[in-house]
């Protein structure tokens, strides 16, 4: 007998080798997968609040045009909205204000003038405390004019280059992903994107304040002077500047905040009831085959095998099932998580971020853990009651 | 090695009219003798394959003891018991006892490889016994390919392979034809005369012409008898 008694057993009877693992499998795909999608959903919530930056945006907002954030920021959709510069002054005339920065957006357009549609983000490197911090994440200190840095959704490699309204701007490098909106937009310079306005307006796609790019701005982001209410600087702006709405980041951050928290604890709760159910199932299931194999386990006791020893060798089989179940379940779990991380993050309305090398590990090792317990309790109960039952007993029943 | 009983018995739950159990074995001593075929008869449901159990210490008594080389069996941890089992006891069960997932040839050497004996010489035992019973060229084959009568044959060759100072059987010869029974009849005989100690539970009449000694078995009492 050259492989032991164990994949012996398993070996033999693949049909009940496979089920058992079918089911470890879905207890460990639901703790990991359900896991990497929080564990996303998490980071996602950090990337925001990191690339968020501000404490206070102001955008435009004029009779029906309702500018939000959130669809900026969440879905990288950005409206063909503007304010001239002297609506910046004023802004920035608002009391507790320490910090301000502005920023242009221009869509490209879906016709032979620009490579793909896509959402064009200009700043000023001098005055930027936003997107600054994002590029010394990616490893980009400077922004060239003319360069364009391209969100980690955005099919382009650093050393090709993008034709916006027939101009080609090369790809300097590539960001790192936020699991935000922001991840389908390329970022430039100011001048560069006011050169793109200028070459939109002459195709006739865009109209800017004035007709001069050089007066228009998008949106203005604030940071609030130390020991100031960020929601007073926002209130003060709605109230004193026409035009204009100023939302405070930390709504929009709670907002999304909340959303999570309560997909979070729906997730767990959904999470531990089908760890309690597929253990219960895993029980349930031990507890049959144990019962269909009360003779074999009668031969063995025949020919010497003691009651730990049996339980040794059921023990064995379960613990090889629940590895193999919950390697193949992790192993599931990571491709699905990945495959579906665009369909979830449009579906739950979340910042959407997959976690760093260490966590993944983590919540691999969590989830084999689990499973290396569960398995072999189901089957620890179950081995229990049938070495507790006299052999005689066993052999009576013929 | 000689195995006795001391005022064993055994009883289990059944509802009647006077008691709500019933004993499969009374009250009674035994001693297992050496070089020796002791046969058990009796009708089914006699207590026959209890008594058995018992010997072997696979059913604690609800009293008494059974002893070998001066230990009583059940005041042995489970462990020791086992060990014991092994290395000095052999039990040839009623019924189906095989391990579907092991072909004939490693069923029969299952004790060997329990007892850590799977060497040249425990081998070349097996092939000797599967030869005798007819079960070489089923040696590949599994437990659900064989018919009652090979299972049984192939359960005989396991039990012998070790060579066990004591043999038990329960009904070896239930679904095997004539000249088969004949042949487990005279193995046990002759197995028992190299001086093991053999019992055998049977309710095959031939077994009677066999026996050295011979018991019936009455109401869970075993009876001598003439054989």
């Amino acid at each position: 007998m050259k492989k032991s008694l164990t994949l012996r057993n398993l070996t033999g009877r693949p049909g009940r080798t496979a089920a058992l693992t079918l089911l470890v499998f879905f207890l460990s795909l639901t703790l990991c997968g359900g896991g990497l999608t929080l564990a996303s959903l998490n980071r996602g919530l950090t990337s925001l609040e990191n690339r968020l930056g501000a404490d206070v945006i102001v955008m435009p907002s004029r009779g029906a045009l309702k500018v939000d954030p959130e669809t900026l920021f969440l879905q990288g959709t950005i409206g063909p909205y503007y304010m001239p510069l002297k609506t910046v002054e004023k802004i920035n005339s608002t009391p507790g204000i320490a910090r301000s920065a502005t920023q242009i957006y221009l869509s490209s357009m879906r016709a032979s003038c620009c490579s793909m549609p896509i959402q064009v983000i200009g700043f000023d490197p001098a005055e930027d405390f936003t997107v600054q911090s994002w590029l010394k994440e990616s490893k980009r200190d400077t922004l060239r004019t003319g360069d364009l840095l391209v969100g980690s959704k955005v099919n382009a490699r650093p050393g090709e280059s993008i034709k916006l309204y027939n101009v080609s701007c090369p790809v300097a490098g590539q960001l790192a992903p936020t699991g935000t909106g922001l991840d389908t937009a390329v970022y430039c310079t100011l001048d560069t994107v006011r050169t793109l306005m200028e070459a939109a307006a002459d195709l006739g796609g865009y109209s800017t304040i004035n007709g001069d790019p050089a007066d228009t701005v998008s949106a203005v982001y604030i940071k609030a002077a130390e020991g100031t209410d960020p929601q007073d600087v926002a209130d003060e702006i709605n109230i004193h500047v026409r035009k204009v709405r100023a939302i405070c980041t930390r709504s929009m951050i709670t907002d999304v905040s909340d959303s999570l928290t309560g997909l979070r604890g729906t997730m767990t709760g959904l999470a531990g009831a089908i760890l309690v159910l597929g253990w219960l199932l895993l029980l349930l299931a031990f507890m049959l085959v144990t019962g269909e194999r009360r003779r074999e386990f009668a031969t063995l006791r025949v020919c010497g095998y003691s009651r730990k020893a049996l339980a040794g060798l059921l023990l064995r089989e379960s613990l090889v099932i629940s590895l193999l179940g919950a390697a193949l379940g992790i192993a599931a779990g990571f491709l699905l998580t990945g495959a579906f991380s665009t369909a979830l993050e449009s579906a739950l309305g979340l910042p959407f971020l997959m976690p760093g090398m260490s966590t993944k590990a983590a919540l691999a090792m969590g989830t084999l853990g689990i499973c290396l317990v569960a398995g072999p309790l189901a089957s620890a109960w179950a081995a229990g009651r049938v070495s507790r039952v006299d052999t005689g007993l066993i052999l009576r029943e013929g | 090695m000689k195995l006795q009983a001391q005022n064993i018995s055994k009883r289990f739950f059944r509802q009647n009219r006077n008691s709500n159990y019933f004993y499969a074995v009374q009250p009674c001593d035994f001693d297992l003798e050496e070089g020796a075929l002791t046969v058990i008869m009796g009708r089914s449901g006699s207590g026959k394959t209890t008594f058995m159990s018992l010997l072997a210490g696979l059913l604690p008594p609800d009293s008494g003891g059974v002893f070998a080389e001066g230990k009583n069996l059940y005041t042995m941890k489970d462990k020791a018991l086992s060990a014991f089992r092994a290395a000095h006891l052999a039990v040839v069960p009623q019924g189906r006892a095989a391990l579907d997932t092991l072909s004939v040839w490693e069923n029969v050497m299952l004790n060997a490889r329990i007892l850590r004996r799977e060497n040249e010489e425990t081998a070349g035992k097996a092939k000797e016994l599967l030869d005798r019973f007819g079960m070489t060229p089923l040696k590949d084959a599994r437990p659900r390919e064989l018919s009652g009568g090979e299972l049984r044959r192939m359960t005989l060759c396991r039990a012998l392979v070790t060579e066990p100072e004591i043999l038990f059987c329960d009904e070896p010869t239930g679904d095997l034809d004539e000249e088969n029974t004949r042949l487990v009849l005279e193995t046990l005989r002759d197995y028992a005369h190299a001086g093991h100690s053999v019992l055998l539970v049977t309710h095959e009449p031939e077994a009677a012409a066999y026996a050295d000694r011979l018991l019936k078995m009455k109401e869970g009492l075993p009876e001598a008898s003439d054989p």
